[in-house]
């Protein structure tokens, strides 16, 4: 398994690495083309020839980001089908639907609409291109949808059961998937923050316009428009994800855990841990700063509810991986005869925990003669990296916060005609552009990270569910995507400059002049 | 009134002035007329070019050849990985065919 545990972390290096350089684009989409949404509908209930020039300037900026959000994603699906060939046959049935869904459903809306937003400006009546602008917001936001929907499952593994004689998981109740609570917490989540995003890209260009006194009329109306959206965008951001961790299922304790670096469980209501040094070989977080109650309060929003310590939940998953055995015999009994009424019964019974004793397979191949020290092993393998986690969380929490503070302060500011005059504020704001990204990658990380040592959480171990490829295959498509990605972040990048330096009505299309006059009556 | 033909006339006009479409009743001849002033096109099949064809046409062209580059050099379906219900069998429970014999008591 040595080999394969190097292909393993390479696919995993690869995966994480496209889906984080994705998610540079996709918030930016998310929260840029409600914010057309908002724009262009001021400017057809104004009229107001400002607002039309603020939507075209943006858009422009959009459309830049939603091209390279496109590029970027499509090699997210190969990785399925060429790295990960076992996790697609083994939850392909689940895990495609949303994502054919949300390609025929979600991206084409998006992408047809897209056209017709930036080419339909002369073409079109006024309310009929602010319809086509709402539908590419409604479509990139269905896009996010139906991955969250996928993504969700993995979290929370609902609405399928295993097909012993296919060796797939199946679908039994659609329903269960699309409405998984994790999966629609996880999207309003997530969807907030691309809002923030969104929120503070206009922000901080407009910022930045404010102070050098260029561009003042567009970007006052768009910082206004900006502040306030953010503002609404960060309060929710945090409600959301503090209502995501309140109902984290069983699947997800393990995660808390160590997110919170709570090795053992605490009398309630726990204490929250602000600052420590987390150290999973001794089990102890170093120079520990607790504030009593909060975490208990967060976590369960009760003062006698428990929160399971990562001990705990390790003993539980030792039991877990021995139910599971069961499981795996009945298994193995039934695929030699099909007909085994008992061996059926027995799978029906601790089938929901067969992957924790597939967790064995990275020890030996016979995992029926496991030992009591590989079993403890396998089980304390279930906890992921918890220094990553603790800090990835603060970070995101942190930034979370500062958000609140910061389109709180500047919204007031501006209610009161005040921000022109804050020249600090302006530049605070200008530099915190890169914040939100920061914010979203180290939920990101929190979230997948998280979820190791499980590809679908208690379902099937990550190291099982890559392609019997080779190192070097993935090394060379890694470093080539590494080389490619870097060259389209650079010409992003650049672009992005060459617009924002030329500001609105520059590169916006220009009315083309009409080139038949219309036909006189008297013809 | 009679009317005892109706003449349809096409005229070019000069590219760039607009097309139009007249009808006039001839009393006198018991004639409609019916004239259509159609633009002249630079193209003989009417159509008017798009300054970026070219480049559209390469453009196309790479993404089709790289395409079939990848379709038959990366994903052809000797390189592809086949999974079926006995490769996900061998990958979960191996060949094994040994009954488990858990070294620990086993939760009810």
């Amino acid at each position: 398994m040595t080999t394969a545990m190097d292909v393993v972390q390479l696919s995993r290096l690869q995966f994480g690495l496209t889906a984080m350089y994705h998610f540079l684009f996709v918030p930016l989409t998310l929260g840029l083309s409600i914010l057309l949404g908002i724009m262009e509908s001021v400017y057809v209930m104004t009229g107001k020839e400002v607002w039309r020039q603020a939507t075209k300037f943006w858009g422009v900026l959009f459309g830049i980001n939603f091209a390279m959000g496109v590029a970027t994603g499509i090699t997210m699906e190969f990785q399925f089908g060429m790295n990960w060939a076992y996790y697609s046959h083994y939850v392909g049935d689940i895990f495609g639907a949303p994502l054919a869904i949300e390609g025929l459903m979600a991206f084409f809306l998006e992408a047809t609409f897209v056209g017709l937003f930036f080419f339909g400006w002369d073409r079109l009546s006024k309310e009929t291109h602010l319809g086509v602008t709402w539908l590419v917001a409604i479509g990139s936001n269905l896009s996010a949808l139906w991955i969250l929907i996928a993504n969700g499952w993995m979290l929370n593994p609902v609405g399928a059961h295993f097909n012993p004689d296919t060796m797939r998981m199946e679908v039994t109740d659609f329903g269960a998937i699309i409405f998984n609570i994790v999966a629609q917490e996880k999207f309003v989540h997530t969807v907030s923050a691309g809002y923030v995003t969104g929120a503070m890209f206009v922000a901080s260009v407009s910022a930045i316009y404010l102070l050098l006194g260029k561009h003042i009329e567009i970007a006052r109306r768009s910082m206004t428009v900006a502040l306030s959206f953010g503002l609404a965008s960060a309060l929710s951001v945090v409600v959301l994800g503090d209502a995501s961790g309140y109902t984290a299922t069983e699947n997800q304790r393990m995660k808390i855990a160590s997110v919170e670096a709570m090795w053992e469980t605490e009398p309630p209501p726990a204490a929250f841990t602000v600052f420590g040094l987390p150290n999973q070989a001794t089990h102890r977080t170093d120079d520990a700063l607790r504030i009593p109650w909060v975490l208990g309060l967060i976590t369960t929003h009760s003062l006698d509810e428990k929160v399971p310590g990562i001990t705990e939940l390790v003993q539980r998953n030792e039991d877990h991986i021995l139910s599971g055995l069961l499981a795996y015999s009945a298994l193995e009994k039934l695929r030699a005869d099909r007909n085994d009424a008992n061996a059926r019964a027995q799978l029906d019974q601790y089938m929901s925990d067969i992957g924790f004793a597939l967790l064995l397979k990275q020890f030996r191949p016979d995992i029926e003669n496991a030992t009591d020290a590989e079993i403890t092993k396998a089980a304390w393998g279930t906890v992921p990296d918890v220094a990553l986690l603790f800090w990835a969380f603060r970070i995101m929490v942190g930034l979370g916060f500062f958000f609140i503070l910061l389109f709180g302060f500047a919204f007031y500011l501006i209610s009161i005609g005040c921000l022109l005059r804050v020249r600090w504020l302006l530049w605070v704001l200008a530099f915190a552009l890169p914040l939100p990204w920061i914010a979203a990658e180290s939920g990101w990380i929190v979230a997948e990270v998280g979820r190791q040592p499980w590809v679908v959480e208690g379902v099937l171990p990550t190291f099982l569910a890559v392609s019997g490829i080779s190192t070097s295959n993935v090394l060379v498509t890694l470093f080539g995507f590494i080389g490619f990605y870097t060259a389209l972040l650079l010409v992003d990048i650049f672009l992005m400059i060459k617009a924002i330096r030329l500001g609105p009505g520059h590169n916006v299309p220009q009315p083309r002049a009409r080139e038949l006059p219309a036909a006189s009556g008297a013809e | 009134m009679r009317i005892e033909a109706v003449k349809l006339q096409i005229c070019h006009v000069d590219a760039g002035s607009a097309s139009a479409l007249s009808c006039a009743i001839d009393r006198k001849h018991e004639l409609i007329h019916i004239n259509f002033l159609l633009p002249r096109c630079n193209r003989k099949s009417g159509m008017s070019r798009h300054p970026l064809l070219p480049e559209v046409t390469i453009a196309l062209a790479v993404k089709l050849i790289v395409i079939l580059a990848a379709a038959l050099f990366v994903f052809s379906p000797k390189q592809r990985p086949r999974i079926d219900a006995a490769s996900m069998q061998e990958r979960l429970i191996g060949t094994s065919t040994e009954l488990p014999q858990p070294t620990r008591s086993v939760l009810p």
